[in-house]
């Protein structure tokens, strides 16, 4: 294609543009992404997908009026005929003194996690992972297995002379699967790892085993036998729901908006002294990194919450500037729960009445924080032990309380290359059947 | 875009979809009176699917220039050989079809500049704020979404359409005795931003609505947990089609083990309900989302789900058809220009009943009416939720207090047993996106209907 432009050329040749066209301050972050996934279905892998995207984020800042433009496309007029249009679009913000840009910072260039995949070897993975799975656990039906691998270069650039370009390529399986027993049909159950290879069967990584074993358990399914006020143990899949609906307290919106329950807690005593959650933008235990924000700046690992006390916001630089707090380190990602003492079967036996809720399905909580769903392939404790799966259970509570009232935090956890998680026992939650 | 997309025919190899697509959004965040967010995304590409021995190779491009076009049909066609030379298979039925459609559903009205959508978002902020001075926060949030594709298959079916979406959320925020609430209210439709918006005076009504709910939620009660009778109001009828029912009869999830495999022909809800995933008009008008040839080139049709109580057929696209022996529905969808087809629901509607909604909620002596729905989830075992973030109490066939923010659920089959009254009115609501590996708009659709649902709560 004529004027095609490759890599940092995108970038450099629009911060100069945008410089041309009379911005005072621009930002431009240009990703092209490489993904080739297999999908099964049924007994076969029945898709071979390849796609080459482009993205080049803009953004412009004149007169203290910011808008920002998508693009996927890489040649010198599209990007031109962007630049103008970035401009005009910012001419009709009103104008904010607290839109910015990241300051100037080394030029650095990252790479992390292997560019090209083994096309044989992904094939063979999932021929293999699916005769291994269902000759195992023969009630369940693999709805959807996909296997991908992508391979991601970003470059980011800004007028103040930022200066980044960031590698990123990983292998992600997702699987989800249901059992049936006759007529009887368990709910629908999944499992998502990202890895920096291939290495070990499939039906290791992360909790697959252990999902199916319990999934083919789950064909039949009755409600709790009464309403009661109890104890829950959030798998590591379910916990990172929650920390999505937690973390939303933490971020610009809310903030913004001055409605986060977090408000003017920072260096305060706001959860259990158990709890301790960590963002590792950089760690080595993660499958992907995230070397740059996604507003410029070079990201560095966080610890959000120590010990209950909220040591920082995940705020960006706009956030941070409209609510006159501090810019995160980054705004949320590879998280880490740190593991406690006690093993998962233990918090079990301590548990009279509770419910081992491994996924939770409902409305997002209130602005309160307030929560109310049903438990999905989740079992009910009755005495220490683990004893029948549930349906048409509901669970009821508060989303900041649940992670005050925690009562243990298990020493197994699971590393999903996205996120490690544990265990969590936590108390005071109201349980209805039918 | 481009639109010389016969010119490509020629290099067709295999079984062979080609799509050029582009989507082009546009997004404006008012918080509190400031513009956070004034976006424009565009993206546009193309993607070849080619079928062999019973796989697919599929493949996709940004770029849009002659070269790149043959070298995605040709990485298609090599990625469905990969797979196709690991197959016994035969090739399935490819349903050849020469359908033919065009239809663009732009504005005939001077396009607005961005100023002016500013400006009319401006607006209706400064008259909440005029006329609601002690809210805690407000937002309003403005989304449209043009999407235009362009299809040429193998057997020669064509289209080129273009459906856009615009959309409209307005949240208000005040405190409670028991921390923040908040209320919202979603406006707009199919249609470009001038034909959905053209004054803001319209909205006005709702928006005091909107606000007198907030107020109601003020002193908001927990619902008592439990199974209860209760009045869905239409917005939760279209959800309760699309998660509970809809989703569960897909071909693929029926494939999948849900329970909805088991029950064709059968009677899985009360005599008085019938639904239908529209394709393109119901009820003697355009539906929201309208599919007139779907992403594998065949015309769409109204698949009848449930009809009388009785479930009569499934959603299908080409390779699930084969499986189940029956023509495919057309239920075919890809979101972006990088996707490919999978089924996806269109217009999932139950079909209004004969009695008013002010009866049914007379009929109810001790329950719930439920207004509004947020985010729901669907199951194989037809065991469905959805957030209800405003509803009220029913007592001796009278409103009373609203009740805090909670989620329902049941199993649908069982649910729609119980289903003793619909009412004679409809509405439709088009903000839905659905996800399913991609995320895609569907329209939902419904009357109020009485049955009986658990609900979650503290009381």
């Amino acid at each position: 294609m004529k004027n095609l432009l490759r890599d940092k050329d995108v970038t450099k040749y629009c911060v100069d543009t945008l410089k041309k066209l009379g911005a005072d301050k621009s930002q431009v972050n240009y990703t092209h992404l490489i993904k080739k996934e297999m999908c099964v279905e049924g007994d076969k892998v029945s898709l071979l997908r390849t796609i080459h995207t482009d993205e080049v984020y803009l953004k412009a800042i004149k007169n203290n009026k910011e808008a920002s433009l998508k693009i996927n496309k890489i040649n010198k007029t599209n990007l031109e005929e962007a630049c103008k249009n970035v401009l005009a679009l910012a001419s009709s913000s009103p104008a904010d003194l607290h839109k910015d840009i990241a300051a100037q910072d080394e030029a650095r260039s990252f790479s992390h996690g292997p560019k090209e995949p083994n096309f044989d070897q992904m094939y063979l993975k999932l021929m293999n992972f699916k005769q291994v799975a269902l000759r195992k656990y023969p009630k369940i039906i693999l709805r959807d297995v996909i296997l991908f691998h992508k391979y991601s270069k970003q470059f980011i650039q800004n007028s103040n002379g930022v200066d980044f370009e960031a590698g990123n390529g990983s292998y992600e399986m997702f699987t989800m699967f249901t059992a049936k027993d006759g007529k009887n049909t368990s709910s629908f159950n999944y499992d998502a790892i990202t890895r920096m290879n291939l290495d070990g069967d499939f039906i290791s990584w992360g909790q697959i085993d252990e999902l199916l074993r319990q999934t083919q358990l789950q064909t039949v399914l009755r409600p709790v036998p009464e309403n009661f006020v109890a104890d829950v143990i959030l798998t590591p899949l379910c916990l990172l729901d929650m920390l999505m609906y937690l973390g939303n307290e933490l971020k610009d919106g809310k903030h913004i908006t001055n409605t986060s329950l977090m408000k003017g807690k920072l260096n305060q005593l706001v959860l259990s002294k158990k709890f301790t959650l960590k963002a590792l933008a950089v760690g080595d235990e993660f499958a992907e990194k995230c070397f740059v924000t996604p507003d410029g700046f070079r990201a560095d690992n966080l610890t959000v919450f120590e010990k209950g006390v909220l040591k920082s916001n995940l705020l960006s630089q706009y956030g941070a500037n409209k609510t006159s707090q501090g810019r995160a380190k980054n705004y949320g990602v590879n998280f880490l729960v740190e593991s406690g003492e006690k093993s998962l079967g233990d918090m079990i036996k301590g548990i009279k009445k509770g419910i081992l809720l491994q996924r939770f399905s409902g409305g997002m909580p209130a602005a309160n924080g307030d929560f109310s769903g049903v438990a999905k392939n989740s079992f009910y404790i009755d005495n220490g032990e683990v004893s029948y799966p549930v349906n048409e259970t509901m669970i009821t509570g508060n989303i900041i309380d649940m992670f005050k009232n925690i009562e243990n935090i298990s020493s197994d956890f699971v590393n999903y290359g996205h996120s490690i998680m544990p265990w969590i026992q936590s108390s005071g939650l109201h349980i209805s059947g039918k | 875009m481009r639109y010389d997309i016969q010119l490509f025919k020629k290099h067709f190899e295999l079984y062979t979809e080609l799509r050029f697509q582009e989507n082009r959004n546009t997004l404006i965040l008012c918080t509190d009176g400031v513009i956070t967010a004034n976006n424009v995304r565009s993206e546009s590409g193309v993607s070849a699917r080619c079928g062999h021995k019973n796989r697919f190779g599929f493949s996709s491009s940004s770029c849009l220039d002659d070269e790149t076009i043959k070298k995605v049909l040709q990485e298609a066609n090599n990625n469905a050989k990969f797979l196709g030379g690991k197959s016994k298979d035969s090739d399935i039925n490819y349903y050849e079809s020469c359908e033919n459609i065009e239809r663009l559903f732009l504005t005939k009205k001077n396009r607005y500049t961005q100023t002016e959508i500013i400006d009319f978002i401006k607006t209706i902020d400064n008259y909440i704020i005029a006329t609601y001075p002690n809210l805690k926060s407000r937002s309003i949030r403005l989304w449209s979404l043009d999407m235009e594709k362009m299809l040429l298959t193998s057997s020669g079916a064509y289209a080129h359409t273009m459906i856009p979406r615009t959309i409209m959320y307005v949240t208000l925020l005040s405190e409670s005795e028991n921390g923040p609430i908040s209320n919202s209210q979603v406006f707009g439709g199919r249609g470009q931003i001038e034909d959905v918006f053209d004054d803001p005076k319209k909205l006005y009504f709702k928006i005091d609505k909107t606000y007198k709910e907030l107020m109601d939620k003020k002193d908001a009660v927990f619902a008592k947990a439990g199974t209860c009778e209760v009045v869905m109001d239409s917005d939760l009828a279209g959800i309760l089609a699309h998660e509970a029912i809809g989703h569960t009869t897909e071909a693929d999830l029926v494939l999948g083990g849900s329970v909805a495999g088991d029950n064709l022909n059968k009677l899985v809800a009360s005599n008085l309900v019938t639904l239908v995933d529209f394709a393109n008009h119901a009820l003697n008008q355009e539906v929201p989302i309208p599919v007139f040839i779907d992403d594998e080139g065949i015309k769409a049709k109204d698949a009848v789900i449930i009809e009388n109580g009785i479930l009569k057929s499934f959603m299908h696209n080409k390779e699930s058809a084969n499986i189940f022996k029956v023509a495919p529905t057309g239920n075919a969808r890809a979101y972006e220009y990088f996707d490919e087809p999978l089924i996806r629901m269109r217009n999932t509607c139950i079909i209004p009943g004969k009695s008013t909604l002010s009866d049914m909620i007379a009929s109810v002596e001790k329950g719930y009416y439920l207004v509004k729905s947020s985010n729901g989830q669907a199951d194989s075992t037809s065991e469905f939720t959805f957030g209800v973030p405003l509803g009220y109490e029913i007592i001796n066939g009278k409103l009373g207090r609203a009740i805090k923010e909670t989620t329902i659920s049941g199993v649908a089959f069982d649910v729609l047993k119980t289903v003793t009254m619909i009412s004679d009115d409809l509405t439709w609501h088009c903000g839905g996106m659905c996800g399913k590996k991609q995320m895609i708009p569907v329209g939902m659709g419904g009357p109020a209907i009485k049955c009986h649902i658990n609900i979650g709560g503290k009381a």
